[in-house]
């Protein structure tokens, strides 16, 4: 599904991906982990096209297509969703009426008809419950005045709505209390299925409870350094990165 | 009545006292050097001849939902048009000039003595509201602009007796593409105590529109004038707002939008002169600049030795989405009392690139996730329109912005 060969890009003449390599098939969940300023975060602004980053190596093809290629919006409507690890606030915008056009411009690339009325709002009901996102929260303006942990929850309830193939979640974990934090990863759990894949980017093994991944790869300084299964997250919550990073030299 | 005559450019007819301007009122030809007109040159409109044409246009044709209106009043060029108006009553009627004219305010200084000096000698018709108690539905006023080389003049008056309340929508639909038109529209707007009026001003233009307009109002105790106006392209649009409240508890709310596109000049003008204790303003202003187009808001707040308590607010935004484009913004603040809260600001900014790219990241095109951020920025004023019509009138306006 997504096949990352080398990749190499960076920000302001600062080389922040120094030739990585990941493979994500169908049906897998991979839990990314490393140190802060390792590039995780960067992995996921080069693979959702966000502006500033300056591809200059390597590649990434998403369903065979040249994802490197694609404008933000058309890789959206391949089937990427990104969970923003800092999720703007757009005061103005109403949550509900950008996921009705976000849904309807994902249909028309695929060339369907608007969905109807009725059941755009069926299917809202469905994933707000799914996340427990209260409907008060789901008509206000994108993000404005949320909470840290309300916002990472409509991250989660806007992956729910668009159904990707491929859902990138960084640190969506982050600032969610305890009950938030299992029923977000409940929300994925339910989302999970043989046809679509998730990349988990997180600091705790705690998430990994309760999503459990396929593999456990460590990214340090541009690179993935160590991949394992989850028990590679246990260890690293035990003993930390540095005996890893001492392996490598 | 003297209609306007063809005249070779605004700067020759002026300087041959064709109008008789000059010596009969001692009016000066406004240059960039005019405080007033610091930002707004009015060269562009010195090459253009201009003369008084007299046309007919199907009102339904250019303007629809018509019939939702139970009182309509239809201007083509300046002449008022009875066969396509209708509902009109003794308090909600047409004056024209060759009838006995109303007094109309002199009081006021005016600042921009060359329009309505021209005002004066060529008004040809305009709408008089003098409306005792509450009209529940809007009034509709087309003032249609058709044929190249126009030049039309209104001069119109609303005169809301106590506790009068009424809404007026009042739509400029300009039909000149080629050549272009010259339209001029006075507004005499008088409140007396606890009257209400909402005034929805929505100026649709074309490259070819030149427009000049002059609010004058003045309000007594307890009123409250809610002017609200849009201006969409126009080669060269100016509104000046001019309001003068003498009694205390009245209230000015003034806003504001400008959508600046093809190479469009729109300029507003605004003047709150607080001259009583106990007595509020507030102007919020949003415009938007693409395509090489330019934006003026002036907003000058005078609160006068008297005028103990004035709350004045003043905000104006403007996003520009491109680098060609242009906006001024100036306050102007004079204050002459001391226990007052007075307060403005001003933004100028380019959309705002996270949100973008957040809308984006969603499956938004970057045209969709752009004008959605752009509706939102106007929401502030958007949102305080009451009347449902005006709402829809003005959201057409600014969907055509992106079309
Ligand atoms: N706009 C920028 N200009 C310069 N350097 C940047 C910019 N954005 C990110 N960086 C740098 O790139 C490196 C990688 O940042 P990134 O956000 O990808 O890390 P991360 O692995 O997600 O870290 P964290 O765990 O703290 O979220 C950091 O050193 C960071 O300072
Ligand atoms: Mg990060």
């Amino acid at each position: 599904m997504l096949e990352i060969k080398n990749l190499q890009a960076q920000i302001e003449d600062k080389q922040i991906l120094k030739g990585l390599n990941l493979e994500v098939k169908p049906g897998e969940v991979h839990a990314i982990m490393g140190p802060n300023g390792a590039g995780k975060s960067t992995l996921a602004s080069v693979l959702s096209g966000r502006e500033g980053y300056e591809v200059t190596g390597g590649s990434a093809t998403f369903d065979g297509k040249d994802l490197l290629d694609l404008d933000p919006e058309e890789r959206a409507r391949e089937g990427l969703f990104l969970a923003f690890q800092y999720p703007v606030e757009i005061p103005g915008v109403n949550n509900t009426t950008f996921l009705k056009t976000a849904v309807n411009e994902i249909r028309e690339y695929k060339g369907l008809d608007p969905m109807p009325a009725k059941d755009f709002l069926k299917l809202l009901k469905e994933k707000q419950a799914l996340v427990e996102l209260s409907s008060d929260l789901a008509k206000r303006s994108v993000n404005e005045g949320f909470s840290g942990g309300e916002k990472k929850r409509n991250e989660i309830f806007q992956m729910a709505m668009l159904e990707p193939k491929l859902g990138i979640l960084d640190e969506t974990d982050s600032g969610l209390d305890i009950d938030a934090l299992r029923i977000v990863a409940n929300g994925v759990n339910k989302l999970k299925s043989k046809d679509n894949a998730f990349i988990v980017i997180t600091h705790y093994q705690r998430l990994l409870d309760y999503i459990v991944p396929d593999f456990v790869h460590v990214l340090h300084d541009g690179k993935i350094i160590k991949t394992g299964d989850k028990n590679l997250a246990l260890e690293l919550e035990e003993k930390g990165y540095d005996w890893i990073k001492a392996e490598k030299v | 009545m003297s209609t306007f005559k063809y005249i070779a450019n605004f700067v020759e007819g002026f300087k041959s006292n064709d109008w008789n301007l000059k010596t009969s009122e001692g009016v000066d030809f406004p240059t960039r050097k005019t405080e007033y007109y610091k930002y707004t040159s009015l060269k562009k409109l010195s090459t253009q001849r201009f003369a008084s044409i007299s046309s007919k246009v199907d009102a339904r044709k250019v303007f629809e939902g018509l019939d939702d209106y139970a009182t309509v009043l239809v201007f083509v060029n300046g002449f008022f048009d009875a066969s396509q108006s209708k509902g009109l009553t003794d308090q909600v009627s047409v004056v024209s000039k060759l009838d006995s004219c109303p007094a109309f305010l002199t009081s006021q200084k005016n600042v921009d003595q060359l329009f309505t000096s021209m005002n004066n000698r060529f008004a040809t018709d305009g709408l008089v509201i003098d409306l005792k108690g509450v009209l529940k539905q809007e009034v509709l006023v087309l003032n249609i602009l058709d044929a190249s080389g126009m030049a039309s003049f209104t001069k119109n008056s609303i005169r809301l007796d106590k506790n009068a309340q009424c809404s007026v929508v009042y739509k400029t639909i300009s039909t000149g593409q080629n050549l272009e038109q010259f339209s001029n529209n006075y507004f005499e707007i008088e409140l007396s105590d606890n009257a209400i009026l909402w005034f929805y001003n929505l100026q649709n233009g074309t490259k070819a529109l030149n427009l000049i307009e002059q609010v004058e109002s003045h309000l007594s105790a307890g009123a409250n004038l809610h002017y609200f106006c849009i201006s969409k392209a126009g080669k060269l649009v100016r509104n000046n707002i001019n309001n003068k409240i003498t009694a205390p508890s009245a209230e000015v709310n003034l806003y504001g939008i400008m959508l600046g596109e093809q190479g469009s000049h729109i300029d507003h003008h605004t003047l709150v002169d607080h001259d009583t204790p106990h007595t509020q303003s507030n102007e919020i202003y949003k415009i938007i600049n693409k395509e090489a187009s330019t934006s003026v808001f002036n907003g000058k707040v005078l609160v006068r030795p008297d005028a103990q308590k004035t709350n004045a607010y003043q905000s104006s935004s403007a996003i520009l989405l491109d680098d060609a484009s242009n906006v001024y913004a100036k306050p102007e603040l004079e204050i002459y009392a001391d226990d007052v809260k007075c307060s403005h600001g001003s933004t100028t900014g380019q959309i705002d690139k996270e949100a973008l790219f957040y809308l984006q990241a969603r499956g938004l095109s970057k045209t969709t996730a752009k004008k959605m951020l752009i509706e939102a920025f106007l929401t502030e004023v958007t949102d305080l329109i009451e009347s449902e019509k005006a709402g829809v009138l003005t959201s057409q306006m600014i969907q055509e912005y992106f079309s």
